[in-house]
């Protein structure tokens, strides 16, 4: 049962001669559950597919359907609901709100659509993330593996059908980086959530159940694990 | 930010490295680095060099402001003083070349004059002339002084102001001072005891007459050798002894007298002269006429100017020097003082505070200006040090690079400021020429006055205030750890409070409202998640925005005073404004006084008179109307009393009580009306038939009366309206009798006895059985209409009833004798356009022409009126003008605040929008956070301008008591309009900028 299909995705940044071609006709469907490892060397679109997927950013042309739903049909403000419900993000660089704590970074989300916390997620959250007793620190008072965490945090804590990571380890340090991917993979595996991370790292790769090599915008390989 | 140039790169580093070569010799890599930023920030940078622009502008305004109107004060002083700097008298010529040798190169102009002597005048002139009449020589100026390098656009002594004729050109020609116009000079004692007056003339005096004066030389009784200047006041010592039985005794020692007293001599009259305060009683002679005392001797009265002088005591040296230590001489001090060789006096000292006040202001504006834009400029590149740090750059050489920025800044925003400054002035000055020259006065030309001095001062205030603003961000800048740069996190610092707040908070779900759909907090609650974002930003960010937001509060505060200010001056222009429609009034004067109202030509001409005045050309048809004030004693049915008005007069007016008893008598106004003006008052006020007739006696009741006095305004209706008719007492009484309030209150017969020492009640008015007669009230109103010449406010002026009455229907009637004349006024206005000083002088011949009138004063209430409104102008050009800069400096303050913050915030807010943030609900935040900033700043302001008013009101309502505390609330409405416009153009172009980058750019926005 595919939950995502990337439909002849291209984007295109600028215009006339300095217009560059950041994804070029992607096509390519996922499963419920998957982990799924987007590599590539830099500039060859990674990024780009994990926004649009996001609903962060809209593709030039092509579409993206998660659950059946075309993406991209949705208005702005639509879109908006879409990044908060239904997808989790991570970033390389963690992007929390500088101005507020821990639990609320980590709630922003479900805030935002205005429904109610769930105390339990968030205490067993907090606690397999290793964050009790900093519920309440700033952003800048936390190291950077713990401020990936809080991030982390944010993106499991609404339960998403895809959690979307760009390099979540890109900015850690090897124990660090080992303990983020195994939360994420534990979630994955836990909740049947589905997994796409974009790496460098090539035992995160290795790690994955299906690897997608982009190269200049366009797939090089797709390879399934076993 | 360095992919921006990557296009030109060449052509770039060029330019960059001629700008680095000019700003700091050893252009390195910190100065291109510094170059490149401020040109990637181009808006920021543009509003910065605006801000550094406008506060050096505005301190060269200031400055030249000063500087000019210093001049234009020191010009007046010229202008009625001269331009001389030390007096002395001398009766040895060879004192002048003694002062030649002595002063030398110094010595700039000298002029000189002869006291001549003074003529005693017998005691009946000397009652409102003065003991003598001193006579002087007309001043000269010596041709052998060059008239280097000093003061030549005014005379060295100015000559006697005519009131007119002529000066006298030759021997036997004399101007007199006008005082003396249309007197007699008779012969007989003087107040000298044993000298005779030395002063006669045939009949009055006027020009062709002629004067007879033996004049002597005034000397002290106890030093006959010391001699008193000629037009000095009389030397007399006053003393007070008190007797034995309590009375006092005045005691009169003259310590003068007059000695050497020549032949008279006659002399022709050519002109009247306006005396000087310094000069004295003193008429002029040309400076050809002969010695006039009998020893022939004269005073020489030299006056001179020097350049070269540091100091008025360099000036006494030279004083001294030539004087010797007991010798005498007059300084000019009040042109010493603001030439500057005079110091610590009050004047110079009080501009030189004001410009420093001002000064003051600016440059604090201006640092926070400048010092906000470096901080925003060094946090948004905070990382930038950091990695700069990490690459080795010293402490020393990041420190420099925020000089150098601000050296780019200054070089490029203090010469465009000293040019606006001027600029700026210029052109005020030349807006605001007419209404300086009326306020300084004397017709003295007022204009820009530029002082290299003052360009220096504007610039190194400039680049001070640029200095102290680059001080903090480059300590700062230098400070940046390379630890700092590599980690990501933004620079916040939240406040003590909210890490007290945080403290707090236990457990994880402490952070949300009881039922966990929503953070903890009012805002929340209230505003939902944007109102909880904004007000988190502004709990962090608190100390950051509290300064800018002041800035932004005393802008308001300024110009809400500004608005203040000038409604304070057109408040004023009220109680000049006489309220009528009338431009010129004329006051009647007659030599022969008599209240009788049969006896003044210009009362019972009246109609002929206005006819005459409305024929002279460039009179507005129908605005020609006389009126003669009269008053007379009245009865009024006490029904138609509105006695609680009476009784708050009572307790109010500082002229005592109403003039009418309990019983209706009291005396009253009549406003005696010609014609013409008659039938127009009818018509405005719709009356027809008999009250409309000029023939028929009538009368319209004025129903207002002042109650204003020190402390409290207000004005009353005296009448309730329903009184008919009026009864004007017709009381035919003795020369020792009339009709006025008892002590009691009651209005009665009250009589002086025969040697005038006691005045007695003989019997209230209602028991005399007097013969009345009965005019009818045809109206009764507080507003005469339009086209009455004299307003409500200066009619209400009164002690008793007033009313206005036909005067034809007065003349011939028993009437006319009921009723006192005080002042007979005429009233006209002009033609549009019409030269109002031929049409004034249309009407002087008019009356002149009938010959039963002996003089008419003619006010120009127009010109009054106008140069009122210049002055007014005046101050308020320059009032805005500060203002207006003042606004224009927190503008960008606040432009820079709101658009850098914004923009710094670029990854915060693309990181909400990727977590679900709705568009409208980040403008919602934006806005919210903009309008905290808006709401401090105007409410802030608001609160101290209303302070600043209060002040105002406090210190004028001493002395206005028609003051009443109001807020200039047109200029808080303008106000709230500015902020909100600045605000919404801030966000609006910050958001633009954000969102210009998409939010895949803006979320691994790197600060490189």
């Amino acid at each position: 049962m595919d939950i995502l299909r990337v439909d002849h995705l291209t984007k295109t940044y600028g215009t006339g001669d300095t217009a560059v071609r950041a994804l070029d006709d992607v096509s390519f469907s996922v499963a419920g559950g998957e982990f799924v490892a987007i590599i590539g060397s830099s500039g060859s679109g990674k990024s780009t597919l994990l926004h649009m997927i996001g609903g962060v950013d809209r593709p030039t042309s092509g579409t993206v359907y998660l659950n059946g739903e075309d993406v991209f049909e949705r208005s702005d403000e639509q879109l908006a609901v879409f990044r908060r419900r239904e997808v989790g993000l991570v970033y390389q660089f963690y992007n929390l709100v500088p101005v507020l704590d821990v639990v609320e970074n980590m709630c922003l989300p479900v805030l935002m659509d205005g429904r109610k916390v769930n105390e339990r997620r968030l205490t067993a959250l907090l606690s397999r993330l290793g964050l009790t007793g900093r519920e309440h620190h700033l952003p800048n008072q936390l190291s950077g593996g713990q401020q990936q965490r809080v991030a982390i945090g944010r993106a499991l804590m609404n339960a998403p059908a895809v959690v979307l990571a760009d390099e979540p380890t890109g900015n850690l340090d090897s124990k660090n980086s080992a303990e983020i991917m195994a939360l994420l993979r534990k979630s994955n595996r836990e909740l049947r959530q589905t997994l796409i991370v974009i790496t460098h790292d090539e035992d995160i790769a290795l790690s994955a159940d299906r690897v997608i090599a982009l190269e200049d915008g366009r797939i090089a390989s797709d390879t399934r694990a076993r | 930010m360095a992919k921006h140039f990557k296009g030109d790169k060449g052509t770039r580093d060029d330019k960059d490295r001629a700008l680095a070569a000019a700003v700091a010799p050893r252009g390195n890599v910190f100065t291109r680095f510094t170059l490149r930023s401020l040109r990637a920030n181009r808006v920021r940078t543009t509003v910065t060099i605006v801000g550094v622009a406008l506060a050096t502008g505005l301190l060269m305004a200031v400055l030249a402001s000063v500087t000019s109107l210093h001049a234009a004060i020191v010009n007046y002083m010229r202008s009625t003083d001269g331009v001389w700097q030390e007096s002395f008298d001398y009766t040895d010529d060879a004192t002048l070349g003694n002062l030649r040798t002595l002063a030398g190169d110094h010595l700039d102009r000298l002029a000189t004059r002869r006291d001549l002597g003074a003529v005693a005048l017998s005691e009946e002139n000397a009652e409102y002339a003065g003991a003598y009449l001193g006579i002087y020589d007309l001043p000269v100026e010596s041709a052998n002084t060059p008239r280097a390098a000093g003061d030549t656009d005014y005379a060295v002594y100015p000559t006697p102001e005519l009131d007119e004729g002529r000066l006298p050109e030759k021997p036997g020609e004399i101007a007199l001072p006008a005082y003396l116009r249309g007197e007699t000079l008779v012969s007989g004692a003087s107040q000298l005891s044993g000298v005779d007056s030395g002063a006669t003339s045939e009949g009055e005096l006027e020009l062709g007459s002629e004067v007879t004066l033996a004049a002597g030389r005034r000397v002290w009784a106890s030093e006959p050798e010391t001699p008193i200047k000629s037009g000095a006041l009389f030397q007399v010592e006053y003393s007070y002894e008190t007797g034995e039985d309590g009375s006092i005794n005045e005691g009169k020692t003259v310590l003068e007298t007059l000695t050497d007293v020549g032949e008279a001599r006659t002399y022709t009259v050519v002109g009247f002269v306006n005396t000087s305060y310094s000069d004295g009683n003193v008429a002029y002679v040309s400076p050809d006429e002969p010695a006039m005392t009998a020893s022939e001797s004269a005073v020489g009265n030299a006056f001179f100017s020097t350049t070269g002088y540091a100091s008025e005591d360099e000036l006494d040296q030279l004083m001294v020097r030539l004087l010797g230590e007991d010798g005498s001489w007059a300084t000019n001090s009040s042109l010493l003082m603001y030439q500057g060789l005079d110091t610590g006096r009050q004047i110079t000292t009080s501009l030189v505070l004001f410009a420093g006040v001002l000064a003051a202001v600016i440059v604090v504006a201006a640092v926070s200006l400048i010092s906000n834009a470096f901080r925003i400029s060094i946090s948004e590149r905070t990382r930038q040090f950091g990695l700069l740090a990490s690459l080795g750059a010293s402490r020393q050489q990041l420190r420099r690079t925020v000089y150098v920025e601000a050296g780019i800044i200054g070089l490029i925003g203090i010469p465009i400021g000293v040019a606006l400054g001027i600029g700026g002035a210029a052109v005020a000055f030349a807006l605001t020429a007419e209404g300086w020259s009326m306020i300084v006065g004397n017709g003295v030309t007022v204009g820009l006055v530029l002082r290299p001095l003052d360009a220096v001062a504007a610039i190194a205030l400039g680049a001070l205030a640029l200095l102290v603003s680059a001080l903090a961000p480059a300590v700062r800048a230098s400070s940046v750890s390379a630890v700092d740069a590599i980690r990501q996190t933004q620079d916040v610092r939240p406040s003590k409070r909210l890490l007290r707040v945080f403290r707090r908070r236990r457990t994880a779900m402490d952070d949300f409202s009881a039922d966990g759909r929503r953070p903890r907090g009012l805002a929340a609650r209230l505003g939902g998640m944007p109102a909880f974002l904004a007000r988190r930003t502004l709990a962090v960010s608190a100390g950051k925005s509290r300064a800018s937001a002041m800035a932004l509060a005393v802008s308001v505060a300024l110009l809400v005073t500004a608005g203040l200010v000038s409604d304070y001056l057109s408040g004023m222009t009220s109680y000049i404004d006489y309220g009528g429609s009338a431009d010129m009034q004329m006051w009647v004067s007659m030599s022969e006084t008599s209240s009788e109202l049969a006896d003044s030509p210009a009362a019972v001409n009246m109609n002929d008179i206005t006819t005459e005045i409305s024929r002279v050309s460039g009179v507005k048809e129908g605005s020609a109307s006389g009126i003669v004030r009269t008053y007379g004693s009245v009865h009024v049915d006490p029904a138609g009393v509105n006695w609680d008005a009476v009784d708050a007069y009572d307790a109010s007016s500082p002229y005592g009580g109403f003039q009418m008893d309990r019983e209706g008598y009291g005396s009253a106004d009549f406003y005696l009306v010609d014609d013409a003006t008659w039938h127009a008052l009818a018509a405005d006020l719709g009356l027809s038939g008999d009250a409309a007739d000029p023939e028929h006696a009538s009368c319209v009741a004025f129903n207002r009366v002042s109650t204003t006095n020190e402390s409290t305004y207000g004005t009353v209706e005296p009448f309730t309206g329903s009184a008919e008719t009026i009864d004007v007492l017709l009381a035919d009484l003795a020369d020792n009798q009339w009709l006025g309030m008892n002590d009691d209150g009651i209005y009665g017969l009250r009589e002086r006895n025969e040697d005038a020492t006691e005045v007695t009640f003989v019997s209230p008015a209602s028991e005399l059985g007097l013969q009345t007669m009965s005019v009818p009230v045809v109206a009764c109103t507080d507003d005469l209409g339009e086209s009455f010449p004299i307003g409500s406010t200066l009619m209400a002026e009164a002690t008793g009833l007033t009313f206005v009455m036909p005067a034809s229907a007065v003349f011939g009637s028993e009437l006319e004798s009921a009723m006192s004349t005080s002042i007979i006024q005429y009233f006209a206005s002009f033609v549009e356009g019409a030269d109002e000083n031929a049409v004034t002088e249309g009407i002087q011949e008019a009356f002149g022409a009938r010959g039963d009138i002996d003089t008419v004063t003619i006010n120009n209430l127009r010109e009054s009126l106008r140069e009122y409104n210049a002055m007014i102008f005046t101050v308020n050009v320059f009032l805005y003008c500060f203002i207006a800069i003042t606004m224009a400096i927190a503008v960008a303050n606040v432009f820079n605040t709101i658009a850098s913050g914004l923009m710094l915030r670029t990854r915060e807010f693309a990181a909400l929008q990727s977590m679900g943030m709705g568009r409208r609900a980040f403008r919602r935040m934006i806005f919210l956070e903009c309008a905290d900033f808006a709401v401090k700043g105007l409410v802030g302001g608001v609160m101290l301008a209303t302070l600043v008013n209060w002040g105002f009101f406090a210190a004028l309502s001493s002395s206005i008591s028609t003051l009443t505390f109001e807020m200039p609330w047109g200029h808080v409405a303008l106000a709230f309009a500015v902020v909100a416009v600045v605000l919404a153009a801030s966000a609006g172009y910050a958001l633009h900028k954000t969102h210009a980058m998409n939010l895949v750019e803006a979320l691994r926005a790197d600060a490189l």
